[in-house]
């Protein structure tokens, strides 16, 4: 049962990020983009790990959809008039091809490394308290954030501020 | 250390040294052009120096070990010393020379920086025991070459210059391509671990191709003429005196105090050479450019040295060695020669040259001289040395090989008469013709006098050679 | 005595971004004047740094040191440590030397983007510091997007069309690298359950064969860090970014950026998780793409008649030999392909450099329309020819010993043939070298450039002093060598 259900999200999920690639108006991309996270979100949950769904949720489909609502919306974008649907499928109508061949090729692998889509978790995945694994084991990747963060920014301000 | 710092001096003073001279030449130039020739004539007093020692069986030697075989080593035998005597007197007389021809160009200072970095790269090359550090120094050498060749950076120089380098470079990896097979063999790059031992065929010839394309014989030759359009002491120094000389020297010391060769290379290695001196002969006697002659004549005595280092024989080889210093003083004295009559009537076709005896009959009396000497004709130096060398070829059985050879020396006498009559002697043509500066005559009647000096006093050259060939004890 | 050196390596991380820092909180007018000796500071602090930690690093006998930010270090798989050894110390030195260079000249006209540059290049930097540092794989991964990032923003410094085809072209080609490196990543983790390097070594030491996963994890992984290092047939988008990017830019990108995020991660893998067990199958791949990037780059070289490009090129063939290097996974393969790794990032600084100056000069790369600049411009012609030919292999610069160690070590496993190929193909290089020579510098004058002055000040000192490390290096690499067996590496 729980497999059936990861197929059908992981279909969802690829469908919204066919959307979110290939859509002509930036609103709609920014939703069919916090679908794709949603998606992602569930999907996390059913193979067990929790706490990857919550930050998932949290950040990618809260924080990240409203920030880039907010941003769309106040900015207001004056391009010309936006792409039609058709006009923009055409544009990028060899994506979903490309994904149906890589689906493909990813299916071939799975057959022949034995793969299966049941929810497994790492063989060794210890019952660490979240805090110690967050602060202790991962401090290096806490700081590769900070940075991160601050990368975001200033290629936003460069990219986007008008000079002075 | 005691006084192993004569080999490090003799290569590191001009190598190093060369770095100051540009710095040196913003100061003032006559100071450059002193220092250069200083550091040449360093070299050549440390390599005198260092003869005692190795003619008395205890060579000077200085040595840096490494891990996996890599380690490094300068070894001052009477090889070395004999070669390194040669070249460093040569491009002496050669620098001296420059003084007076070089000061009408722009960029000296990158002149006199490439031609002592050459000199030190040359002497790094024929002290050097390690396979390593041998390409090391050769491939500086053809660096140094191609900035010397494409000097006065016509389109035309510039282009040749750079199928110079390629040719060599291209000889030269091929070469480190021999070296790293046989480390791969022997686990060592150490010349002196390898004496007498033997290498595979496809090893030998794949070393061959670079010595072939140093030494510019055939039929990796082409560079050569090509570089008579370079300034006379460039020629002199890359075409005549040193470097293809470098060539032939490297060969002797891989193969006569190195690896022992399969016998069918005592066949092949002279033919090629054979078929070179021919051809390069041949094309001396026809050309018109008093320049090019000049350079077909220097691959036609590289290849007779060539011959006799691989025909096998001991006389052959002290041939050789004595024919290495023979060589790079006469030829070097004819391109001089060339191209200070060049210089002075600004014309290059013989056809167009006539009676300059009379006009300048010191750069005569040098052409004859060194002319004599590469005709082979006594009491010349070069007379020993050709005789050694055909004698050699004689008693390594293949008398076809002395008759080829015999051939060439034939045509080497008719091609340079012929020069020789047709420039300096008959009507004078070019009238304004006048001996330039001094320091051009005078180096080349150094080099006309040495070649009859050493031809004078012959037991003295003769003795180390044969001292050396000797002590290769593999005859 | 562990803890003061410790403590000196926090400077990698601290430095960076004190400076950034610094950059944005004090006041505007005073940061905007101060953002190139900031730059440059910030570039020469952490090669002194490395040089004295590797120094201290051999007066301890030590091979390397573990650190940790905040926590204690013995919390039981931990990776918060970040670790220095010689490889890290080498690839810390070259990030500070190539962007002392990149901030040598000044280059941009408004201070604005001076400022912008400043900021990113810092990043940039304390993005490869970290990569250089961590001991975690997907920490790697994290910290080479971060340069990533960086180096889109960057190429689009000016936000020109040129500029920002250029950071999108690297933008797409990113994510691709990054999707191929984290599904290799994935396939690795599902199997051991950690990331770590110690854990994985232990991991792949033990079992062989591996599970068909592993092997394409692998496939995965050289991949996503081919794109990355454009290694051939992964490398279209290298040239056109050389060539789009604002000057310093492409002296960072080609001097550092490229290097780091790719080959430098393809030498940490392999050699990490060699233990000892070797996977066949990556080696002969890596054998294979590395041999075909070193000749093509060097073919397509020959045709360019851009200056950059042509430089942009060569630098992708030399990327093919250190990749030959990592393929033989033995230490003395990885010493070679370090070794390679050192010798490009000098070379590239100081060919990218040269170009900048001679871009600058006489506004145009385009190498029919130059020519004879050695006059006006002798020390650029100079350090060109000495970084090329370093890179060609030629004596005495480093990048003959580094390409004789990448030889004798294919060589030594088996590859005579192949060796024999890439060392001949040194005078393709050679060829490209004085194809720029000649067509730039070392030709007969060119009458519309006879007006051009050489450039002065920051940047020749930067290329000379590059161009003398080359040469200095090489003489002191037997010394290395030696240094290295007393160590027992050999």
């Amino acid at each position: 049962m729980p497999q059936t259900v990861i197929i059908i999200c992981l279909i969802l999920s690829v469908v919204a990020g066919l959307v979110c690639a290939m859509s002509g108006r930036l609103m709609h991309a920014a939703l069919a983009l916090a679908g794709l996270s949603a998606l992602t979100a569930i999907i996390l949950f059913l193979f067990g790990a929790t706490m990857a769904a919550l930050f998932e949720l949290s950040c990618c489909v809260g924080l990240v959809t409203v920030v880039l609502a907010v941003a769309v919306t106040l900015t207001r974008p004056d391009s010309p008039e936006p792409e039609t649907a058709p006009a923009s499928i055409k544009r990028f109508s060899v994506l979903p091809l490309l994904l149906i061949f890589v689906g493909l090729m990813l299916l071939i692998v799975m057959i022949f490394t034995g793969f299966s889509l049941d929810p497994v978790t790492a063989s060794n995945v210890t019952a660490e308290p979240f805090r110690d694994v967050f602060w202790g084991t991962r401090q290096a990747d806490i700081l590769a954030q900070i940075i991160l963060i601050l990368v975001g920014a200033f290629s936003v301000v460069i990219l986007f501020k008008e000079s002075e | 250390m005691g006084s192993q710092w004569l080999i490090l001096a003799c290569i590191f003073v001009p190598l190093l040294g060369s770095f100051l001279l540009p710095v040196l030449g913003r100061i003032n130039t006559n100071a450059r052009n002193l220092a250069s020739l200083l550091f040449v004539l360093v070299s050549l007093v440390c390599a005198v120096l260092a003869l005692h020692p190795a003619m008395t069986g205890q060579p000077l030697r200085v040595w840096l070990e490494l891990p996996q075989g890599l380690s490094l080593g300068f070894l001052g035998d009477g090889m070395a010393i004999l070669a390194a005597m040669a070249f460093s007197l040569t491009a002496a007389v050669i620098i001296f020379y420059s003084f007076g021809y070089i000061e009408r160009f722009e960029n000296l200072n990158e002149y006199y920086f490439m031609v002592t970095l050459f000199m030190g790269a040359v002497m790094g090359a024929v002290f050097s025991t390690n396979l390593i550090l041998t390409y090391a120094f050769w491939e500086i050498t053809s660096i140094c070459c191609w900035r010397l060749l494409g000097f006065d950076r016509s389109e035309k120089s510039i282009r040749l210059a750079g199928k110079a380098l390629l040719v060599n470079v291209c000889g030269s990896l091929l070469m480190l391509a021999g070296f790293i097979s046989v480390y791969m063999n022997m686990g060592t790059f150490n010349l002196l671990d390898m004496q007498g031992r033997g290498v595979d065929n496809w090893l030998m010839a794949l070393m061959l191709c670079g010595i072939l394309a140093k030494a510019a014989v055939l039929p990796l030759h082409s560079w050569l003429p090509a570089s008579s359009d370079a300034p006379a002491p460039v020629s002199a120094l890359i075409g005549g005196a040193v470097m293809v000389n470098l060539g032939v020297y490297i060969y002797a010391r891989l193969f006569l105090a190195g690896f022992q060769l399969e016998p069918v290379w005592t066949v092949v290695t002279p033919a090629i050479a054979a078929v070179s001196a021919l051809i390069s002969a041949g094309a001396a006697m026809r050309e018109t450019d008093i320049r090019r002659i000049m350079a077909y004549s220097a691959v036609c005595q590289t290849s007779f040295i060539l011959m006799g280092v691989s025909c096998g024989t001991m006389i052959g080889a002290a041939g050789g060695l004595i024919s290495i210093l023979m060589n790079a003083l006469a030829c070097g004295g004819l391109f001089l020669c060339a191209g200070t009559v060049e210089r002075s009537t600004g014309v290059r076709d013989i056809n167009e040259l006539g009676g300059l005896a009379k006009n300048m009959p010191l750069t005569a009396l040098s052409f004859g001289l060194c002319a004599l000497s590469v005709m082979g004709l006594p009491p010349f130096g070069g007379f020993f040395a050709k005789y050694m060398l055909i004698a050699g070829a004689v008693q390594s059985g293949h008398i076809w090989l002395a008759l080829l050879f015999a051939a060439a020396a034939l045509m080497t006498v008719i091609y340079l008469l012929r020069v020789f009559t047709r420039v300096f002697f008959g009507p004078l043509i070019n009238h304004e013709a006048t001996e330039r500066s001094w320091e051009m005559v005078v180096s080349m009647l150094i080099l006309g006098g040495l070649t009859l000096l050493t031809g004078l006093f012959i037991n003295v050259p003769s003795d180390i050679a044969v001292y050396v060939a000797e002590s290769l004890g593999r005859w | 005595m562990s803890a003061s050196l410790a403590s000196l390596m926090y400077a990698f991380i601290g430095l960076p971004l004190l400076a950034v820092a610094g950059l944005n909180l004090a006041g505007r007018r005073l940061t905007r004047r101060i953002c190139r000796p900031l730059g440059v500071f910030v570039g020469l602090a952490q090669m002194a740094v490395a040089v004295i930690s590797q120094l201290l690093l051999l007066q301890y006998h030590k091979s390397s040191v573990s650190f940790s930010q905040f926590w204690d270090m013995t919390v039981s798989d931990s990776a918060a440590y970040l670790r220095v050894d010689a490889f890290s110390l080498v690839a810390l030195f070259c990030i500070g030397m190539a962007v002392a260079a990149a901030f040598s000249f000044k280059w941009f006209d408004s201070e604005h983007n001076a400022f912008n540059f400043t900021n990113m290049a810092l990043l940039l930097m304390l993005g490869l510091n970290g990569a250089a540092l961590v001991t975690d794989l997907f920490s790697l991964y994290v910290f080479i997007e971060i340069a990533g990032l960086c180096s889109y923003t960057l190429t689009a410094l000016y936000r020109e069309e040129r500029g920002l085809e250029g950071g999108f072209k690297q933008l797409i080609l990113g994510a691709l690298a990054s999707v191929l490196i984290l599904i290799g990543l994935a396939f690795i983790f599902m199997e051991c359950g950690s990331l770590r390097y110690d854990a994985l070594a232990l991991f792949f030491s033990e079992e062989l064969p591996l599970p068909i996963l592993d092997y394409l994890a692998f496939l995965f992984l050289i991949g996503g860090f081919g794109i990355k290092a454009g290694l051939v047939p992964f490398h279209q988008w290298l040239p056109d970014v050389y060539e789009s990017a604002p000057a310093p830019v492409s002296i960072l990108l080609s001097g550092i950026a490229t290097q780091m995020m790719g080959t430098y991660a393809l030498i940490r893998i392999m050699s990490e998780l060699k233990g000892g067990a070797a996977d066949p199958v990556a080696d002969a791949i890596l054998l294979l793409l590395g041999l075909i990037t070193i000749f093509v780059g060097a073919l397509a070289a020959l045709a360019q008649k851009d200056m950059k490009r042509c430089l942009a090129y060569s630098s992708i063939s030399q990327i093919g030999y250190i990749v030959l290097g990592v393929s033989c996974g033995n230490a003395f393969g990885f010493i070679g392909a370090m070794l390679h790794f050192f010798t490009l990032t000098l070379g590239n600084t100081v060919l990218f450099t040269d170009a900048a100056a001679v871009d600058l000069a006489t506004n145009t790369t385009d190498m029919e329309r130059l020519g004879g600049l050695q006059k006006q411009m002798p020390l650029v012609g100079v350090t060109n020819l000495i970084a090329f030919l370093s890179n060609a292999g030629l004596p005495p610069a480093v990048g003959f010993w580094s390409k004789l160690l990448i030889i004798i070590a294919v060589w030594q496993s088996g590859n005579g043939f192949i060796a024999g190929l890439a060392l001949v193909a040194g005078v393709l290089t050679v060829a490209c070298c004085l194809k720029v020579q000649r067509k730039v510098f070392f030709g007969p004058d060119v009458e519309e450039l006879s007006g051009v002055s050489a450039p002065r000040g920051g940047v020749v000192v930067s290329s000379l002093t590059l161009s003398g490390l080359i040469v200095v290096a090489g003489l002191l690499i037997p010394f290395l060598l030696r240094m290295l067996q007393a160590q027992g590496l050999f």
